[in-house]
């Protein structure tokens, strides 16, 4: 997105210099070809679909056959539906917790920003979830959980105490996938971080130093500050990602036990492809957009301005 | 539809997934277009059965096919059953195959309502397969007409370790009184009497079916997954009040929802549980060594007077009707049909043809042809007999009851409504 209307603005402006060495007369056309492309592309691939999702959800429609118009009525159900509260608190505590990662992440990746060579694996040991794919990431928590065969209920036994069925737990299984989710999670805002910390102004770390600044002061001060596009960047990407996850619950638990771990997200495809409702799951749909519509404006508003000021 | 909620979730991904899609219709269309060049004649069939053995069973029997047809090839699509279940519906409308496998019953009419299977009530006279597939025609119909080739059935009932009935000294329990002491007997010696794994939903719905079919008969139960009659019935109060005995008193593996139904399986081979009310999937997903330390019977009568009412579930064939090339399909079904290929089809899965004059020569198949035999009528299974959406909560329903058995009024209330909904 921002490398998109970056490109938009210089288009613009070389079209605008063109015009003016020419001396003025309207040459649109090359701006215009040049827009073209992406800007076709991203009415078809994104604007489009989106339309016609919002579209859809005003439809009470199986998916093949015809659709009837029921106005809001989708939104009205949806309303009154008791899942739906399930899922958007599901969600809420989703968006809390997740938080925890960018804040788990500072923490190690200024831990392992140590310049010994030991170091090396002990980072290539912290990235590890991020090359996995969530899927198995996922599978691998189930069987971590596992009542009876699991490590979790091994060691619970070991200690003496009855393990827990952490995915058949109503209260707890959301916790549960979270933590699988968040295990990736903090290994992403880690490689941001570390990225992050390469490039501080180690003259001002050094002069900071010879001030007499050190350990929390030094982080407060010189570090954070020099960090602030980074923890931007985690935090917003954090939040989308909790909003959009879909795959650990499915692989986990499949919305269980009874829905009590289902989100929006898996809410509109046991909607759409188990329930044949792809009305309904078009309306799911567009809450979560909504909902998501809030952080991406955010994130960008703070880009633009960024740039702003880089101009 | 469900291309453009997915791409609302995942951005990039969707947008990848639908190039892909593209350029392979492309491809596909490229292949189409070549063929026809070459004067053949290409036959699609999309599959779900592919499992290796049913895999290597219809190469086998599309080879033989295209040996007696020159200028024919089959192309067959192999597909995962849960992904298949998803995508049929869209590749139905935008790119029928000639051939699709899927299930009968409320599954296949929730198709042939949208016209999208061709009629084939005039097939079965024409092959004369009306008199061996009999058992299996309502299955295929809806009202007056036959949409499907009924190719196999499943057949469902209790697998349990003979060795822990032996040690225990039960019999095979023929009332469900007996299988009542049975499972207290077992639940005091420390073995666990039912193992089931419900996170995937379905194997809960057997308890369901077979109690409300051996307590209310079978025209009772069909309303019931019609939309005719209410699930606050006190009829159907008292199948969950029969339901509740086992779960109240621990004869159910704790914590069900934590296992997929085939991680429940091992406990049953590892003598921790005696007994999973399940289809021949128990054996397809053990060992070869370890069958014959299982054993198989009907699930008990409840009622005395109801009369003997299995779940016996159809698989079949059907030509979209958008096929291209619909009677080379038709060709293709009646060549399927033959006596030889249904049976090794069949018996590639473990399952059973759907035709009564072939005859198999392994003893769990004939077992099981005896056990469908017996049966006064039958009904398929919970999420084929009833609407697909309606399935899905008293799914998640079951499941919850499973869990916390003192629920029930809060949970029939709820199916209740979402029954009156859907079949308003």
């Amino acid at each position: 997105m921002r490398v998109w209307s970056a490109g938009v603005d210089s288009v613009v402006r070389r079209a605008r210099s063109a015009r003016e060495l020419r001396g003025g007369g309207a040459d649109l056309l090359t701006p215009a070809l040049l827009l073209a492309l992406p800007l076709g592309l991203f009415v078809l691939m994104i604007v489009g679909p989106i339309l016609r999702s919002l579209w859809i959800s005003l439809y009470d429609w199986d998916g093949t056959g015809s659709a009837t118009w029921v106005g809001l009525g989708n939104y009205r159900e949806l309303f009154g539906d008791a899942q739906f509260y399930v899922s958007l608190k599901n969600n809420a505590i989703w968006l809390v917790l997740f938080l925890l990662a960018p804040v788990l992440g500072l923490a190690l990746a200024i831990y392992l920003n140590q310049k010994l060579p030991e170091m090396r694996l002990v980072k290539a040991l912290f990235f590890m979830p991020l090359v996995l794919a969530p899927v198995i990431v996922g599978v691998v928590f189930t069987w971590f959980y596992d009542p009876t065969f699991g490590i979790l209920a091994i060691v619970f036994r070991a200690i003496g105490f009855a393990p827990p069925a952490i995915l058949s737990n109503e209260t707890f299984v959301t916790f549960g996938i979270i933590v699988a989710a968040l295990w990736a999670q903090v290994a992403f805002c880690l490689v941001l971080f570390l990225a992050g910390l390469s490039q501080l102004d180690g003259e001002m770390i050094a002069a900071a130093r010879l001030d007499g600044a050190d350990g929390v002061p030094l982080f407060r001060y010189i570090v954070l500050p020099q960090l602030r596009p980074v923890v931007y960047t985690a935090t917003i990407l954090t939040v989308i990602m909790s909003l959009r996850n879909f795959d650990m619950i499915s692989v986990m638990t499949q919305g269980g036990p009874y829905g009590s771990s289902t989100v929006l997200a898996y809410q509109m495809f046991d909607a759409t492809i188990f329930s044949y409702r792809a009305g309904y799951g078009a309306a799911i749909a567009t809450v979560l957009f909504a909902l998501m519509s809030v952080y991406i404006a955010l994130f960008l508003r703070n880009s633009l301005r960024q740039e702003a000021r880089e101009r | 539809m469900s291309a453009e909620s997915k791409m609302l979730r995942t951005g990039p991904a969707g947008f990848t997934r639908r190039v892909v899609c593209a350029s392979a219709l492309v491809a596909v269309a490229a292949g189409t277009l070549s063929g026809a060049a070459a004067q053949t004649q290409t036959l699609t069939i999309n599959t779900d059965r592919s499992g290796a053995g049913q895999k290597a069973a219809m190469t086998k029997i599309a080879a033989d096919f295209e040996a007696k047809n020159p200028g024919v090839k089959v192309t067959i699509n192999f597909s995962d059953v849960e992904s298949y279940k998803t995508s049929i519906r869209n590749f139905l409308v935008t790119t029928p195959p000639d051939i699709a496998f899927w299930f009968t019953g409320a599954r296949m009419r929730a198709f042939t309502k949208r016209n999208l299977f061709d009629d084939l009530t005039g097939f079965f006279s024409e092959q004369r397969l009306e008199e061996p597939m009999k058992p299996f025609l309502e299955a295929v119909s809806d009202g007056d007409k036959r949409y499907m080739l009924p190719t196999n059935f499943t057949t469902w009932g209790f697998y349990y370790n003979k060795e822990i009935f032996e040690k225990a000294g039960i019999a095979v329990p023929k009332t469900w009184e007996e299988l009542m002491t049975a499972a207290a007997k077992l639940k005091a010696s420390g073995v666990l009497p039912f193992t089931i794994g419900v996170r995937d939903l379905w194997a809960n719905d057997l308890w369901f079916d077979y109690l409300n079919l051996r307590e209310n008969g079978l025209e009772f139960h069909m309303e019931l997954m019609d939309g005719k009659a209410s699930y606050t019935d006190p009829r159907v109060k008292k199948v969950f009040s029969l339901w509740a005995e086992p779960i109240k008193k621990g004869y159910f593996l704790e914590n069900a929802s934590s296992y997929g139904w085939q991680e429940a399986i091992p406990f049953l081979s590892q003598g921790k549980a005696a007994m999973y009310l399940l289809g021949p999937y128990v054996l397809t997903s053990l060992p070869q060594e370890v069958h014959g330390k299982i054993g198989f019977f009907k699930f008990p009568e409840v009622k005395p007077g109801v009369p003997n009412y299995e779940e016996l579930s159809v698989n079949g064939a059907a030509i979209p009707s958008g096929a291209k090339n619909k009677g080379l399909a038709r060709q293709f079904l009646a060549f399927l049909a033959q006596p030889d290929n249904i049976a090794a089809f069949a018996k590639a899965g473990a399952v059973l043809p759907a035709r009564t004059d072939v005859t198999l020569d392994d003893p769990f198949s004939i077992s099981q042809i005896e056990h469908a035999k017996a049966a006064k009528g039958s009904s398929q299974f919970y999420d084929r007999d009833t609407d697909p959406e309606m399935a899905q909560i008293g799914m998640k329903g079951f499941q919850e009851f499973l869990a916390n058995p003192d629920r029930v009024d809060g949970i029939l209330e709820r199916l209740e409504t979402a029954r009156a909904r859907i079949f308003k």
